[in-house]
């Protein structure tokens, strides 16, 4: 190396350290911002009803009243209601991957009559207010028999029922070069197989954030559990957490943020853990091609 | 391929969808028989309804303003989170979890940060030496807190960023290196481009989601004060079930649709001009 | 086909690691022994405990009758039933605020029980009739309420005492009692320094609607044809009002009020002075022994004493296929056992006259002392308006008003503005 490149590094190295530096000042001063209404949910979640409103109120109360979880797990059944969620989630975020996927390859990839019509069409589902057509929803899965059961908070995903999804990972296949499909077709790869060994593959950090995104709004998903579930052990956590709001009554705050506690926790450990994997998960190869 | 959507769309969604266009050329209450009214329930929602109008305005000045806002924040913080840093997988979580919430505990939340005596923000802004402001009590006010409340969802935008981000060729930078780019240029000459389909992507979608905001203001100050926060869909839902007008409200969500739909299409012929699509079929000649 | 699906469904999760959460589940079908009814209703952890506790005794009551009770979130429980009733998927029995009797009973949704209080010459008197009444249409019964909530003055005796000022006097009768009386009362209780304030403006119709009757305002026209709220009797109530906010300064602030949880000041007592429905049970538990309270009626306008108020009541679903068993049941629910063990731990003013005379009440040495202004507030109660546009109407009156209590605008300009809305939609 050349000792006029030798210097650029030194002067880079530099600009590089400021650099980090302002990166981790904005990082941390807006963590503080995004976290504080965090750590007084859970500040809230360990006071007594006499601290939920004293004035001005306390960051750190004392006494702690841990309590307040003990009460949420075994006065309402709190954790039976967690486990439906996980159920109802793990088996709506397959199907959504697998249908959503199909339909994303399908209109990106493939040329086929009335493909973008559709495709209109298939963004136009998103456009309607979903207030207006949970009565004649409500009615078809009726008339299925289906009410009072997990199939209308599970098996519409397992056909593409979220557009959201299918517009999100079409956008992603976009991103992604024609060359290599046309590569495995020559060498004899039908649709199915282009689907599933190249662009399924290519498009992991894609399907992590589809994953990741829908088992978030599947966990928080409120008006159709609320609709189609009666019985009160078969809730999902969304709805049995609203279960601790009473307008008329009042609410006890220091348990709905116990309650509200333990509903975050799941997904926030899950992100933090599979983040990674998912986001960092493909370094893209392949594209020099 | 897109057969299981297809099967979808035809079995759930489109039933539903042309009965919600029926009912909104009807009188229904729902419960006796829809009475049909042909175009009645539009001609008084478009012409006569000084509220509807007023909710939509304050619906699109909403979705104006956030919609950028959330893209450009979120954008940013997929850069700065997209870099080799310490606890990178602890920032990414944090900045994350607002997303998490449900929407009661959001609105909680911000009854706490927006309060006037006590309230974070105030307290923020005594440090500046700057009287406090009714945040949620001041009619001229009280949209502006939503827009800033919906900065805090900016962590959906982040991941989806995040996640283009990773399908970047890398050798693309290193060519822009060797020409001597910095930062700056590399983020606007390569990052924004290559990744425009998903940024097309946020903006349609922040178009149909912000169009129809509806739990915040519904539990945070159901539309007040003074209707100065009355969202159109909280206005289609005290129609449709608290004042039993459904058929009143379907027309609602219609207007609402065509809205959008117009919006959209705007968007999407205005995406030829600025989207750069990789994989796209139309840039081959075929 | 579809079946078949289900049972692959089936297998294929029982196969799963969730088995376990969902052998109980919706997946499996209801075994019918007993005739099963389903109850809807509402309610906070508190309420589901008193559900419970009296479906508990039902239960050892009889055996004939088992009751599926389908808890539904407040906020979002109308949303569910119109669509369960819109979809053709009908509960039994149904928790129903009074308010909603009305447009209820239009759309035929309501079972009309007169047939069986003749039959079984159902005896009613021990029912507070004020309260019977808001479950009657047209002279035809559909309901048994389940409280007597009546809207009182709730003071706070300890910041009274610090102040040396006398306390509003319980007697309904006193003619003492007035709005300058009040208002003499809340400016010397206030004391924003300590941040005490005499008196919290409530934004809810009930709250206000107390004033206006007061003062011989009304809402609506004999005839229901026009909406009157624009009356000297009901522009001078919400004046008084907006002025105890911005002219006289003895009520906090909405925003303020907000933030500190409007529902909460009295209790934490940063209110001298407060309407609110008897949640007496709620209020023992929570002030318990921080400051003495007690309860009064509001002071007297033109027009004398009045008190709003409502409640809620179990109703039959026109469309049940068991109403002689739903019978059974709402003859249970206003039973004198289900009212004093709902009254017990529910904390509220009893629909019976026998409980309301009872310890389960009245619960001697503890706070209010004064706890027979409720019962005797029955007589002075005026419920909401019944009209089929009210709870439209109402919501413009709210959303107007609201611009009276940020301030800068007057009670009369407010009032012509919900009139003239109000109208438009008659």
């Amino acid at each position: 190396m050349t000792t006029l490149s030798l210097g650029r590094k030194k002067n880079r190295q530099r600009t590089d350290a400021i650099q980090k530096f302002v990166i981790y000042l904005i990082l941390i001063g807006g963590a503080v911002i995004v976290l504080f209404p965090f750590l007084w949910t859970f500040s809230t979640s360990l006071k007594t009803p006499d601290q939920v409103y004293q004035i001005p109120p306390q960051l750190i109360p004392n006494p702690a009243e841990p309590s307040n979880y003990v009460r949420v797990l075994v006065d309402r059944p709190f954790a039976r209601w967690l486990l439906n969620s996980l159920f109802v989630v793990v088996i709506s975020t397959i199907g959504t991957l697998l249908s959503c996927s199909l339909a994303a390859f399908a209109f990106s990839r493939l040329r086929w009559p009335f493909r973008d019509k559709l495709f209109l069409v298939l963004l136009a589902t998103m456009m309607l207010p979903t207030q207006v057509t949970l009565i004649p929803t409500f009615i078809l899965f009726k008339e299925l028999g289906w009410i009072n059961t997990y199939f209308p908070i599970t098996l519409p995903a397992w056909f593409a029922r979220n557009a959201f999804y299918v517009f999100l990972l079409r956008q992603f296949f976009m991103t992604i070069p024609l060359d290599l499909d046309d590569a495995a077709r020559m060498d004899g790869a039908s649709h199915f197989q282009v689907y599933w060994r190249i662009i399924l593959p290519m498009s992991k950090p894609a399907l992590g954030v589809a994953a990741l995104m829908f088992a978030q709004f599947k966990w928080r998903e409120f008006l159709a559990p609320l609709i189609y579930l009666n019985r009160t052990e078969s809730l999902t956590a969304a709805v049995g957490l609203r279960t601790f709001m009473d307008e008329t009554h009042g609410t006890d705050w220091e348990l709905m943020m116990a309650a509200n506690i333990l509903f975050m926790a799941p997904v926030v450990t899950v992100f933090f853990f599979t983040q990674r994997y998912m986001i960092q998960g493909v370094v893209i190869t392949g594209v020099k091609g | 391929m897109a057969a299981p959507w297809i099967f979808g769309f035809v079995f759930f969604i489109a039933g539903p969808m042309i009965a919600s266009l029926y009912l909104s050329m009807t009188r229904w209450d729902l419960f006796t028989p829809p009475r049909f009214l042909g175009l009645d329930n539009f001609h008084a929602l478009l012409t006569d309804d000084n509220t509807f109008w007023l909710s939509f305005r304050v619906t699109t000045l909403y979705a104006v303003f956030s919609v950028p806002i959330q893209i450009a924040v979120g954008l940013a913080l997929a850069q700065l989170l997209n870099q080799k840093i310490r606890l990178l997988g602890m920032f990414r979580s944090v900045y994350y979890l607002p997303s998490v919430l449900s929407g009661v505990s959001i609105a909680i939340m911000f009854r706490w940060i927006f309060g006037t005596q006590y309230g974070l923000l105030n307290g923020a802004l005594k440090l500046l030496g700057i009287e406090p402001v009714s945040w949620l009590g001041d009619p001229d006010i009280v949209l502006l807190s939503f827009i800033l409340m919906s900065v805090w969802g900016s962590g959906a935008n982040m991941l989806i960023y995040l996640g283009a981000l990773q399908s970047v060729p890398t050798e693309l930078y290193e060519a822009a290196e060797v020409d001597g780019a910095g930062s700056f240029r590399k983020f606007f000459k390569i990052t924004v481009p290559m990744i425009t389909p998903v940024i097309f992507f946020t903006l349609i979608n922040g178009i149909i989601i912000s169009l129809q905001e509806f739990q915040t203001p519904f539990i945070l100050t159901e539309g007040g004060p003074a209707n100065a926060s009355l969202f159109i869909v909280l206005y289609l839902y005290r129609h449709a079930f608290q004042w039993f007008k459904m058929g009143y409200a379907s027309a609602i969500a219609w207007v609402i649709f065509f809205y959008v739909l117009v919006l959209s299409v705007l968007v999407l012929r205005s995406s030829k001009a600025w989207v750069y699509y990789e994989g796209s079929l139309k840039g081959r000649g075929e | 086909m579809y079946k078949l699906s289900r049972r692959d469904f089936l297998k294929f999760s029982s196969m799963s690691a969730f088995g376990a959460a969902i052998a109980s589940s919706p997946w499996s079908a209801l075994a019918q022994d007993a005739v099963t009814l389903r109850l809807t209703a509402w309610g906070n952890p508190t309420e589901v405990q008193a559900r419970e506790a009296t479906l508990a005794l039902y239960d050892e009551m009889q055996d004939a009758i088992d009751i599926e009770f389908i808890h539904t979130p407040g906020s979002d429980y109308m949303t569910k039933l119109q669509t369960q009733l819109a979809g053709g998927d009908y509960p039994d029995v149904m928790f129903l605020g009074n308010g909603a009797i009305e447009p209820f009973v239009a759309r035929g949704q309501l079972l009309a029980l007169d047939d069986y209080l003749a039959r079984d010459n159902f005896d009613t008197s021990d029912i507070s009739q004020q309260n019977l009444k808001l479950y009657n249409v047209d002279g035809v019964q559909y309901g048994f309420p389940v409280d007597a909530p009546n809207q009182q003055l709730f003071y706070n005796k300890t910041l009274f005492d610090a102040a040396g000022i006398d306390a509003p006097p319980a007697d309904w009768e006193d003619e003492s009692w007035t709005w300058d009386a009040f208002l003499e009362k809340a400016i010397a209780l206030t004391d924003k320094e300590a941040g005490v304030w005499g008196w919290q403006v409530k934004t809810g119709f009930r709250a206000w609607w107390i004033w206006v009757t007061a003062n011989g305002g009304a809402f609506f026209n004999e005839e229901g044809t026009e909406c009157i709220l624009n009356s000297p009797e009901a522009v001078e109530a919400l004046q008084f009002l907006g002025d105890l906010i911005h002219v006289h300064e003895v009520a906090p602030p909405l925003d303020v009020a907000s933030e500190m949880g409007s529902g909460e000041l009295f209790q934490s007592g940063v209110t001298a002075m407060e309407t609110w429905w008897p949640a007496i049970g709620r209020m023992r538990t929570n002030i318990a022994d921080k400051f003495e309270w007690n309860v009064a009626p509001h002071p007297a306008g033109a027009a004398g004493k009045s008190t709003s108020g409502g409640g809620t009541g179990h109703t039959v679903s026109a469309f049940t296929q068991q109403p002689d068993e739903s019978w059974e049941f709402l003859k249970f629910l206003i039973s004198t056992d289900c009212v004093s063990l709902w009254t017990d731990i529910m904390g509220i003013v009893p629909p019976l006259t026998s409980v309301a005379e009872s310890d389960v009440f009245l619960k001697p040495g503890e706070p209010p002392a004064d706890i027979l202004v409720f019962t005797k507030g029955n007589d002075y109660l005026r419920p909401d308006p019944r009209h089929p546009q009210f709870t439209q109407a109402q919501q413009i009156a709210q959303s107007q008003l609201e611009r009276l209590w940020v301030g800068g605008v007057t009670a009369q300009e407010v009032c012509d503005d919900i009139v003239s809305e109000v109208n438009r939609l008659l």
